[in-house]
């Protein structure tokens, strides 16, 4: 299997009670922990685009990126358009080309902003009409109910939903399986036992995205999971790695300068 | 390529099939079916025994969300798929501190000796504390008796904490104290209060989830007092094994884990 990983940060919090016991400071001790684990890729964050701000972080993960080995993909962070902080939603789709980051995120909470439907709009309509993908992650600082009330806005976006609730959480996630067609669930969370192979029954592998969460998670859980699921080969393929590389490609960035 | 972890051969092995052949599973933290607060796929018994031959699960020690939960149904639902299927079940009986009748209990556990390894303490769950008195039965005959007790053992708890773990175990030091989930989130005082009693066991259901934990209690510890557990049908046995599989201890403790510390807790039930 070719595993991309949908989920990865490094960084430094400076929350010292945020901190996992084991953390990632680094890009390259996130590469080392790829090579480690057998993962050929994935998508990644930088904590310090929570931690410094969306611009420094932002560029800072474009650098990043440049120095490894792995086939990483960046996620960029979004606030809303009117401190124009960030480059338009016009000018956008260039940047995340430029910077091999194809995949958009936010975090609310800690860039104080009200994460609704109309305060991003010109960006969530610029991802819905180019199949840019938006990382809706429940541990930076947007709850399931926004997420939800986000969705509802943009029923067809092109979504990751990272849901951080280890307990047996199908009655929380499954609506947004059945009701937004264009939804991938990353499944760092989703640990119950036989809950791939049920997935895979209701909603098939192409919704499914492997992810680790690492640092804060390990990869082996995961990877190992997956492995001895009773699915198809086939789809064991397409969840551990080219349904994210196949959600990268549909999006504005997917060419040849950007996907290896 | 290899996965999960290159530097482990152990975890290649498993790789391979999913389980390896003299690496058998013991799990100290099991459920079984139906449960109020989540969907769970894969709950009933039969689904549970595939699952557990495919881990090569050697030892699984239960107790059923129904037994817990349900006064009216009991200890019917720990007893029958004991009874029907048994290794690799055994069952704790559900201590409900909301349902307390200790004679009753007492003969469940002495008509069923060959279903029973111990009981289980949910106290969180039911708002009463684990040394509160009307338990103080249970424990004399659980110490009586060399019995094991799991224990949901939950960090900030004013029922399951480790100042309650501490009263417990220093009163009945004959039981075996398997300290579920290891006192979420206060990792340091976990390790104290394993270190201070040698009665008491630290088991990784839901500490799997924050990288590194195991790490720490390895080594302050040792992984000679750590056992294995995954709150089967909720977590899946393969994730777990995977994690440790994943953490940066040796291949010796890992097997420490998955079965030697369990085979020694376990012989006298076999």
């Amino acid at each position: 299997m070719v595993f991309y990983d949908a989920n990865l940060s490094y960084g430094t919090e400076f929350n010292v009670s945020r901190t996992p016991p084991l953390p990632c400071r680094t890009i390259a001790e996130l590469d080392d922990a790829l090579e480690r684990a057998g993962v050929t890729g994935g998508l990644v964050r930088t904590l310090a685009a929570d931690m410094s701000g969306v611009v420094v972080g932002n560029r800072m993960l474009a650098e990043d990126l440049k120095t490894v080995r792995a086939d990483l993909y960046g996620m960029y962070t979004l606030v809303p358009r009117y401190t124009n902080e960030l480059p338009s939603p016009e000018d956008l789709p260039g940047v995340l080309k430029a910077w091999k980051m194809p995949v958009l995120r936010m975090n609310p909470r800690t860039h104080r902003f009200l994460p609704k439907a109309g305060v991003l709009r010109e960006y969530l309509g610029m991802a819905a009409d180019l199949k840019i993908p938006v990382m809706l992650d429940t541990t930076c600082g947007i709850t399931l109910d926004e997420c939800y009330d986000l969705l509802c806005a943009y029923p067809t976006l092109t979504a990751i939903l990272a849901y951080s609730n280890i307990w047996p959480a199908d009655r929380y996630y499954r609506p947004f399986l059945s009701q937004f067609p264009n939804l991938r669930m990353e499944l760092s969370s989703m640990i119950t036992d036989q809950g791939i192979e049920d997935l895979v029954r209701v909603y098939g592998a192409q919704r499914l995205l492997f992810g680790s969460r690492f640092p804060s998670m390990y990869i082996g859980g995961q990877q190992l999971m997956l492995r001895c699921a009773e699915i198809s080969d086939a789809d064991k393929k397409l969840i551990a790695g080219e349904n994210l590389r196949n959600m990268i490609a549909a999006g504005v960035s997917a060419d040849a300068e950007v996907l290896k | 390529m290899k996965y999960i972890n290159k530097n482990s051969a152990l975890a290649q092995e498993f790789w391979e099939k999913g389980y390896v052949e003299d690496c058998p599973i013991y799990d100290f933290h099991g459920h079984m079916h139906e449960m109020f607060g989540g969907y769970l796929p894969a709950g009933e018994p039969e689904q549970m025994l595939h699952t557990m031959k495919r881990a090569h699960i050697e030892s699984f020690i239960f107790s059923s969300h129904l037994a817990l939960y349900s006064a009216e149904i009991g200890e019917r639902a720990n007893q029958e798929p004991v009874k029907k299927y048994g290794r690799p079940l055994r069952a704790y009986l559900g201590v409900k501190s909301y349902d307390i009748d200790f004679e009753r209990d007492r003969k469940a556990l002495e008509e069923n000796p060959d279903v029973y390894a111990g009981c289980k303490f949910l106290t969180d769950y039911y708002g009463v504390r684990l040394e509160d008195p009307r338990h103080t039965p249970y424990w004399e005959y659980l110490n009586e008796h060399k019995l094991l007790a799991l224990c949901h053992t939950w960090g900030g708890s004013a029922f399951d904490g480790p100042e309650n773990v501490r009263k417990v175990a220093h009163a009945y030091p004959d039981v075996t104290i398997i300290c579920g989930h290891s006192m979420h989130s206060l990792w340091d005082e976990a390790i104290d209060v394993a270190r201070e009693y040698p009665n008491v066991y630290l088991e990784l259901t839901a500490v799997m989830d924050d990288r590194g934990v195991l790490e720490k209690f390895v080594r302050a510890l040792g992984s000679e007092r750590i056992v294995f557990g995954t709150d089967l049908p909720w977590f899946s046995t393969f994730h777990y094994i995977g994690c440790i599989l994943d953490a940066d201890i040796t291949d010796d403790d890992r097997r420490n884990i998955f079965y030697r510390n369990g085979q020694k807790l376990m012989a006298r039930f076999q």
